[in-house]
């Protein structure tokens, strides 16, 4: 029996490390990862010599294959009659659509079926909020004397626990696919989102609750938002303000879109599906997140007619219909679809 | 309860460590109970029927035994058919008939206002209708005799690992194992252990990978040659994975309990003839229908015709055992006469030609077109879809290789481990290291590329 325990545990052992292995393997192979040291989601995100927050181009990271043409690093257009850069956040630079099928993928193909020639940038990266977007708006497209130019701002960031300032750049991620640090298992890291989708919805929920709560700390029910908080909503109007200035300063047509998220016109409200996107902000009720969009795209809106920018009404467009979203505000490859062909009939308008 | 979900991975761990802690008879009723909630949890009023038939059935099987008349043998061995196929035309084919007969008086031109009612078929009803079925007519046929522990009869109908999705158990064989005692032995937990990953990873990688595949072939409109022929040999290994995993599944959690399930399932796409593919295909359910139908209605003990007949009629009826659809009828009617030609063949054509390697490989490839035109039949969801499909297989089409790509990426690494497995080679003598290698990427292919489904495609019969 005791014989029969220590080889089986042996071969539990090399069972083990045999799949982290492989794991690693995959990713080196899918995703150009190191094959030690570290890989994780920023690997992807850096901060260039100016000190702008950009994602590589054709970006990989193990679940999703980004494929999204991202930032180009050298600034220049392609040979094309046109140019277009596209600047927002994680939902523009395509985070669960399947490679090509990002919103500016989907853009460049709908020209090239419609034989327009347009060269598409897209320069987005996730977490990028609006003053992270003006930095890259000053330098380097301006720079680059695009003749449009598609802004995706997204509001709930500022909704964050602490506030959003007018930033520093941030510092280079040091899980920036190096090796050095201790070692972290490729397996347990995949393997936690993998139990958490296999968990029944109603333990998922409970889990999200204790998050979120864990996430609040010490803070009191007075610091809890029960309404969208005005002076966020002030912070984003400003940083907006100053996003369009710098828009402008390139000499580009602009075009301001909404944000489209998965709630807005449906009959029932997906609570589970709101719960995953309170855990991120927790200070804010689901009611509040879903106010808080619905009062900066009024905002948006407004602006975009002050500043006489064309503004393009995505959280209308792409409403109603739970399949354009991967999650609370992500686009699936259909909702990408429809912000790519919204887009393809601004640009062809102009 | 599916074996791939949450509760089952909470479930069984719980049953494995109460069950091992137990004596036989506590260990035989612990086993009923949590038979009894894996299948409750699905819907418990279903367990009212299980419960039905398992007292008819072991009362019935007592009095045959009992009674040395043949008359009398014979009415209680009835009222078993009776009772047995009755639940089940009930529960599985009333609204079909009644459908069919409306259709038919339509077709005719006259209205017939027959209302069909809103039955449920319970899950697993087909596998312990011909368990129970089989306990009972081997009593009556002598070659078994009753079993005298109402409990130890229960687990054998209801025993869950099996309960839904068979393999469709004989009494001679499970019920010995559910009245001794067994023996808790960490090899065969370890064996069982890595049945179950084998399973899990045909199920869960290969099938409901393969699945949006297939069914995106089979909702094209007009499809042409090549799409068919992908749509044909993508769902081949799609209910392959899918079923033989279950198998593998039950079987391996089967044995972490000390009890040997039998095989169902052997290379059935290495077939090199209708006969040989149900001699590897779906085991259980063909040795049943060999037994105790295709014998009983006389087998080949009549001439030709009478054989042809019967062999026909075997497979009809064992197309509608999977499901109250013409399509299934129709599967079951290809089957059938790919075995009458078969035998024709056998007795007239085959002295022809001389035996090989290439001719093996050359009717290998050749039978294989035709399950799969058979599974072209069993998957469509009309008769008109069969139409549409058999047309397709006429209508020219440009080869587009990306349909076939899903073959490359699921089916062909199903098919190295499952050879490396079944071959004996894995388990017994393989080098420790290559084992555990392959079970390594088994397990990681099935954990973190494989898809989730909530179903088994065979729970539907």
């Amino acid at each position: 029996m005791l014989n029969t325990l220590i080889k089986l545990a042996g071969f539990g052992l090399l069972f083990i490390v045999l799949v982290e292995l492989i794991a690693r393997t995959e990713d080196s192979v899918r995703y150009d990862a190191p094959f030690w040291g570290h890989y994780h989601l920023e690997g992807i995100r850096g901060v260039d010599d100016r000190g702008t927050v950009r994602c590589e181009a054709n970006s990989r990271y193990k679940h999703f294959e980004l494929g999204a043409n991202g930032f180009r690093l050298t600034p220049h257009l392609e040979n094309a009659d046109r140019s277009l850069i596209w600047l927002g956040a994680s939902e523009a630079f395509g985070l669960y659509e399947t490679p090509g099928e990002d919103i500016a993928n989907q853009l460049e193909r709908g020209f090239a079926r419609d034989g327009v020639s347009v060269d598409v940038v897209n320069a987005s990266c996730f977490g990028l909020n609006l003053t992270r977007l003006q930095r890259i708006v000053e330098d380097p497209v301006a720079g680059m004397q695009p003749e449009l130019l598609a802004l995706y701002p997204t509001p709930h960031f500022y909704l964050d626990m602490i506030e959003v300032k007018a930033d520093a750049p941030p510092e280079p991620s040091a899980n920036n696919g190096g090796a050095g640090g201790g070692f972290v298992s490729r397996v347990a890291t995949k393997s936690r989102d993998v139990i958490k989708a296999f968990l029944p919805l109603a333990l998922q929920d409970r889990i999200r609750v204790y998050q979120a709560s864990r996430a609040l700390g010490n803070t009191s029910d007075d610091e809890l938002w029960k309404t969208p908080p005005a002076d966020r909503l002030a912070l984003f109007e400003a940083h907006t303000r100053g996003l369009l200035t710098a828009a402008k300063a390139t000499g580009a047509r602009v075009a301001l879109l909404t944000h489209a998220n998965a709630f807005h016109k449906q009959a029932t409200l997906n609570e589970s599906l709101l719960q995953s996107w309170q855990k991120f902000y927790p200070r804010a009720t689901g009611e509040v997140l879903i106010e808080f969009d619905a009062q900066a795209n009024e905002l948006l809106r407004r602006l975009a007619r002050e500043y006489n920018v064309a503004l393009i009404d995505i959280a209308e467009k792409v409403a109603g219909d739970p399949s354009d979203f991967a999650d609370f505000s992500h686009f699936t490859d259909t909702g990408a679809a429809k912000v790519a062909a919204e887009l393809e009939a601004w640009v062809l308008a102009n | 309860m599916i074996f791939n979900s949450f509760e089952f991975a909470v479930f069984f761990p719980i049953v494995f460590a109460i069950y091992w802690m137990l004596r036989l008879r506590a260990q035989n009723i612990f086993l009923l109970l949590a038979s009894y909630a894996f299948y409750g949890f699905w819907d418990w009023r279903f367990l009212s029927l299980i419960l039905f038939s398992t007292v008819v059935d072991y009362l019935v099987a007592q009095r045959i035994y009992a009674s040395d008349d043949p008359g009398t043998r014979k009415r209680w061995v009835t009222l078993s058919l009776v009772t047995n196929l009755g639940l089940l035309g009930v529960f599985k084919y009333f609204n079909f008939f009644i459908d069919s007969f409306v259709e038919v008086m339509a077709a005719v031109g006259m209205q017939a206002n027959i209302p069909s009612l809103q039955i449920i078929l319970p899950v697993g009803i087909s596998f312990y209708t011909f368990q129970t079925l089989s306990y009972t007519i081997d009593v009556y046929r002598k070659d078994n005799k009753p079993v005298t522990n109402l409990t130890d009869f229960a687990v054998y109908v209801a025993y869950f690992p099996q309960l839904v999705a068979g393999p469709i158990e004989r009494s001679t064989s499970l019920i010995p194992q559910i009245s001794t005692a067994r023996k808790f032995d960490l090899n065969q937990v370890y064996s069982g252990l890595t049945l179950t990953l084998i399973g899990f990873f045909k199920k869960v990688f290969v099938a409901d990978n393969l699945a949006p595949h297939v069914d995106a072939i089979f909702a094209t409109s007009d499809p042409g040659f090549w799409t068919v022929m992908a749509g044909g040999y993508l769902f081949a290994f799609q209910i392959y994975a899918d079923f033989s995993g279950y198998t593998d599944i039950a079987r391996g959690i089967s044995r972490m309990l000390g009890i040997e399930l039998r095989l169902n399932f052997q290379f059935p796409y290495a077939s090199n003839s209708p006969q040989e593919f149900w001699r590897r295909w779906h085991m259980s359910l063909s040795t049943w229908l060999r037994d105790y139908l295709y014998i009983s209605l006389g087998g080949n003990r009549h001439g030709p015709v009478r054989t042809y007949a019967n062999l026909m009629a075997t497979m009809v009826l064992g197309g509608m055992w999977h499901g109250a659809a013409w399509n299934y009828v129709l599967w079951g009617f290809f089957q059938g006469t790919c075995l009458c030609v078969h035998r024709w063949w056998i007795a007239h054509i085959k002295p022809m030609f001389k035996p090989g390697l290439m001719l093996h490989l050359f009717k290998v490839l050749l039978y294989f077109q035709f399950t799969c035109y058979g599974w072209i039949l069993f998957r469509a969801t009309s008769l008109a879809q069969v139409g549409e499909m058999t047309g397709g297989l006429f209508q020219g089409e440009a080869l587009n290789a990306t349909l076939f790509l899903p073959l490359l990426q699921y089916a062909l690494p199903m098919l190295i481990i499952e050879w490396l497995y079944a071959s004996a080679k894995l388990p017994e003598k393989a080098a420790p290291f290559i084992r555990t290698a392959v079970y390594s990427l088994a397990f990681y292919l099935f954990v973190f590329h494989g898809e989730v489904s909530e179903s088994f495609i065979y729970f539907q019969f």
